[in-house]
């Protein structure tokens, strides 16, 4: 809602400046600011969900008087003259949807009477546009008091007018020019022949207002906001009428408003006025209740004495009536206006008192608690380590949205289960939960790609979402994604690119790290966006958390990319490992150290042959490491030459040549009757 | 014997100062004072002479002896000075050439605020809890104290998957699920990703938000402006004025919105907090009348924009190496 400050200050017979006003509105919970058009200043209000009553001018003057900024406001009524008996019969079908109906007939209105430049100019400053005369004062009428009224040209209704629910698949051309289908939910006013207009909400085509219009019936109601409330966004149609009635006018002014209406229409445009019909059932009129104010609950809740008599200027201001319980010792029954759909409860009162009585006015103070010591959580160490980790090695964090298109989806066929669809995407592209982080890591790199970026490692931390509509479920994993040179270019490298085994290595780095390292093992995987030969499953203690391998040739080809990129996903949870490090006493023996060279088939698993050498259960054997791998021209084809390091070491003393020899005779002679394979020597 | 022996002493002066490399000069060595060289010789030789002679014959050795051993070593420092300064020279590099290094990479400023907000409320007592993203109705309106249809519910354009899933449209859901397991007295913060239906420069699908919760007996307004303007403090480092408005959330009551003066004097939005409402506790089956508590939440790209002086909140989610680089 946008205001002018000069309609304001005449509405309350002041002289605030717009900043003056702001400021005081703002720090009482109405949220506003200047904006400067030309010479006039506006003040354009964000008005929140509960306070139906401040969409006016007189709405914003009862917040000034609620400050005690102003005495009084300009809220005399009169009532028009009455100049013939006509009036529109009325049926109310459903009083609780529409507890105040009220119309009058006005006849021989003078359709050529121009809307007069000061209410154009208010109308104008807050966003209106001049439609005619009768539509300007009606909407001059709702800005002024806060109903919302709308005019019907009588030569196009055939009554008696009835205030029903649309029948289902019951259809209305509306005044914007839009077609609405309506059903059961809606209230609508219709008249024998057809819907005039959605209660609330907006008029119909066929009987509005027109530069001819001669004779009309105006209508000022009360509809329940229960009533109106979620239909303007299922019908994605808001107006300024329903944003009213959404949220409660004031139900004790339709009659007001008429007559505001009618003696403002007469001066301009003359008409002659019947009287003014109205149904109103008392039953279904909301009426505010008494509240019992306790003065304790009120320090309660905000930590403060406030002096009775500040209270009660505060409650007298907002025009609350007021009865004392035992003097104001207890506290007061209150009640509050009939504009005041938001106070209910006790604590809708004590906000009350608060925020006139001003936020900034309470004191600030720290619970008295014992001292509680809180120790990092494993998780957050862990999440520390790893983020260290990770970054030190070269990758960027990302982070992408949760919802992702059908086809990237689709990449990832190993997760059971359907998807997660989005009723309303904003887009096809967001239109499914993802089932994997690695489609918009894949993204990401593609995005640097193109903005010439070259060695690209990414991370991700986030949930994925799997399951069906009665079982969901969201599981948190980490991905990562390597591609170009192992090393940035520079003088000193030469440049190769990363490979499977450069993810193994940060992969290894990051379980020892958090202490898993001897419970993890790898097995080949057939995942379906993976490099079938060059992907494995991670297993912790024998169990599947996550993959790593080189992207499928298949998905490389779709991108148009030769090079590999290497990608890993694994369960978040492995975090969660508290590790505690117990020393181990270790006196030095020097090691003695023996190479071997093995031919061996180039299907043959290095690991499982290092497997079968610890299977002999030498525990002199420390440690062993690969130290070079050939399978280039001078070796036989489909053979691959590995050199394995053997170290051999004691915690009490230093082993003998003689020893070292017999444990060599051992190891050799079991590999080569246990594969395939020829000891180089 | 003397003659020869001031020959041996000028040939030996003579070859030292000549000698022009640490080798030659070990060589040098051996020939006079090695166990078969010159000066050794004449030493040996010595048991020959006749008592009376020989005192004197050997104080004269020795001091040759004493002289070349001296001129050896003084010879020796001079080639060893010459030849470190010719390793030094040989062996310089351009200092200034860049080191060798790889790239490091960089945290996402969102998740750096995320972990420095949950530290600071971790470290004064409350406890971290999470809760899920796809969310139901109850925990995400309902019980929060937002009806059906009410238009509160419009500020949230929420996401669904059917009436009763949805994607959560703020971590308030967490307060509600984090009772449900604990209890009462309750002081917990929940940071986590939200979603509303909405894209533009200021606002994007997804985003993350930070909430927080204390409730127990005593717990009043003057304690949630004391907690905040302690917490602002200690994220901004310094002293902050701030100024709590009047502001409406269904979930609690009174609502608040705190703003923080910025060093051009103008106030910032930073976060919305309140008196948790009666019925949010009621909907838990807590007493009001005993229990009251302050709630608390702030969006977590608004405080990283504010930060990094970053206009277009989309820039978070385009994870450009040009942006994400710039937050070492």
């Amino acid at each position: 809602m946008k205001l002018s400050i000069n309609w304001i200050n005449e509405h309350c017979k002041s002289k605030f400046t717009s900043s003056e006003l702001v400021e005081q509105l703002t720090m009482t919970g109405v949220e506003c600011e200047t904006i400067n058009q030309k010479n006039d200043e506006i003040i354009k209000f964000d008005i929140t969900p509960n306070r139906a009553d401040c969409f006016s001018v007189r709405g914003i003057t009862n917040e000034l008087l609620a400050m005690g900024l102003i005495k009084q406001s300009k809220n005399e009524s009169q009532s028009a003259e009455v100049h013939h008996d006509h009036s529109v019969k009325i049926n109310i079908s459903s009083p609780k949807d529409c507890p105040v109906f009220a119309t009058r007939i006005i006849n021989n209105i003078n359709s050529n009477a121009k809307t007069p430049q000061a209410i154009k100019q208010k109308l104008k400053e807050s966003g209106y546009k001049s439609i005619n005369i009768i539509v300007d004062i009606t909407n001059y009428v709702m800005i002024t008091i806060g109903q919302p009224l709308h005019a019907y040209d009588l030569d196009y209704i055939n009554a008696p007018i009835v205030v029903r629910k649309a029948k289902n698949k019951e259809s209305i051309e509306l005044l914007d020019g839009s077609s609405k289908t309506l059903n059961e939910n809606y209230l609508i006013i219709a008249d024998q022949n057809k819907p005039l207009g959605i209660a609330g909400i907006m008029g119909g085509i066929d009987s509005s207002i027109t530069d001819q219009t001669k004779c009309i019936v105006i209508e000022s109601a009360y509809f329940n906001p229960k009533t109106i409330m979620g239909c303007p966004r299922m019908l994605n149609l808001h107006s300024e009428a329903s944003l009213r009635f959404e949220r409660g006018v004031d139900p004790t002014i339709q009659i007001e408003a008429i007559d505001m209406f009618t003696i403002l229409l007469n001066k301009i445009a003359g008409g002659e006025n019947g009287p003014i019909t109205s149904k109103i059932s008392e039953k279904h009129t909301p009426k505010n209740k008494t509240i019992n104010l306790r003065k304790n609950k009120i320090k309660k809740i905000l930590g403060i004495t406030i002096p009775n008599i500040e209270i009660l200027a505060i409650l007298k201001n907002l025009k609350m009536d007021i009865e004392e319980n035992e003097f104001g010792y207890q506290g007061w029954n209150v009640k509050a206006p009939p504009y005041r759909f938001d106070i209910n409860d006790e604590c809708d009162l004590i906000e009350e008192i608060a925020r006139i009585y001003g936020y900034n006015n309470i004191k600030e103070s720290i619970e008295d608690e014992p001292i509680e010591f809180k120790n990092e959580s494993s998780r957050l160490i862990n999440k520390n380590k790893l983020y260290n980790i990770l970054t030190e090695i070269g990758y960027s964090e990302v982070i992408n949205y949760s919802f992702v298109s059908p086809i990237m989806n689709d990449l990832n066929q190993n997760k059971v289960g359907q998807s997660m669809d989005l009723q309303n995407p904003l887009s096809i592209e967001m239109s499914v939960m993802r089932n994997s982080l690695l489609p918009g890591l894949i993204n990401n790199l593609m995005h640097n790609l193109k903005r010439q970026h070259k060695d690209i490692r990414l991370f991700e931390v986030g949930k994925i979402f799997t399951g069906t509509k009665n079982k969901i479920n969201e599981d948190e994993k980490i991905s990562g994604l390597i591609y170009g040179s192992r090393h940035k270019e520079q003088w000193g490298y030469s440049s190769e690119l990363v490979d499977y085994y450069d993810m193994k290595g940060h992969l290894e780095i990051l379980f020892e790290s958090l202490g898993i390292s001897e419970d993890i093992s790898y097995k080949k995987s057939n995942h379906r966006m993976l490099h079938p030969g060059k992907s494995g499953q991670i297993l912790y203690k024998n169990k599947i958390i996550g993959y790593i391998g080189c992207l499928s040739p298949e998905i490389l080809f779709d991108l148009n990319l030769n090079n590999d990129i290497i990608v890993f996903e694994i369960d978040y949870s492995i975090l969660s490992n508290r590790i505690t490090y117990k020393y181990k006493e270790q006196k030095y023996f020097p090691s003695s150290r023996r190479d071997i060279s093995i031919l061996m088939p180039v299907d043959i698993e290095i690991n499982t042959v290092i497997r079968a050498i610890n299977t002999l259960n030498i525990k002199e054997l420390s440690d062993v490491v690969i130290f070079d791998i050939y399978d280039g021209k001078t070796i036989k084809p489909k053979k691959k030459s590995t050199s394995l390091g053997l170290i051999f070491q004691t915690k009490s003393r230093t082993l003998t040549d003689e020893e070292i020899d017999e444990f060599m005779i051992n190891i050799n002679r079991h590999i080569e009757s246990s594969f395939e394979i020829i000891i180089r020597k | 014997m003397s003659d020869s022996l001031s020959d041996l002493s000028s040939k030996s002066i003579q070859e030292i100062s000549e000698c022009s490399n640490l080798k030659e000069l070990e060589l040098l060595r051996v020939k006079y004072l090695g166990k078969k060289g010159a000066i050794t010789k004449q030493l040996k030789a010595l048991g020959k002479l006749t008592s009376s002679e020989r005192p004197k014959a050997g104080q004269k050795i020795n001091i040759l002896k004493e002289k070349v051993q001296s001129l050896i070593d003084a010879r020796k420092r001079v080639l060893a000075d010459a030849s470190i300064q010719e390793k030094i020279e040989s062996t310089s590099i351009d200092v200034t050439l860049s080191g060798r290094k790889n790239n490091r990479g960089n945290i996402h400023p969102i998740s750096s605020i995320l972990y420095e907000i949950e530290s600071i409320f971790h470290n004064s007592g409350f406890r971290v809890e999470d809760g899920p993203e796809i969310e139901d109705e109850y925990h995400n309106f309902t019980a929060l104290n937002i009806p059906e249809n009410h238009p509160a519910r419009a500020m949230h354009d929420t996401f669904y998957f059917n009436t009763n899933y949805l994607l959560r449209t703020h971590t308030s859901p967490i307060q509600i699920r984090s009772m449900e397991t604990h209890g009462v007295p309750i002081k917990v913060i929940a940071p986590g990703k939200v979603y509303r239906r909405d894209s533009d420069i200021t606002h994007t699908p997804m985003f993350h938000q930070i909430e927080g919760l204390v409730i127990d007996k005593d717990i009043n307004f003057t304690h949630l402006k004391g907690m905040l303007h302690q917490f602002i403090n200690t994220f901004y480092k310094r002293d902050m004025e701030l100024r709590f408005r009047p502001s409406y959330f269904p979930f609690t009551e009174p609502s608040a919105e705190v703003d923080i003066l910025s060093k051009d004097g103008s106030w910032l939005e930073i976060l919305g907090c309140g008196m948790v409402h009666p019925k949010v506790l009621e909907n838990l089956k807590i007493d009001p009348e005993v229990y009251t508590g302050y709630a608390f939440g702030m969006g977590v790209e608004r405080l990283a924009m504010l930060r990094h002086d970053i206009k277009d909140i989309r820039l978070f989610y385009e994870n450009d190496l040009h942006f994400l680089n710039q937050f070492k």
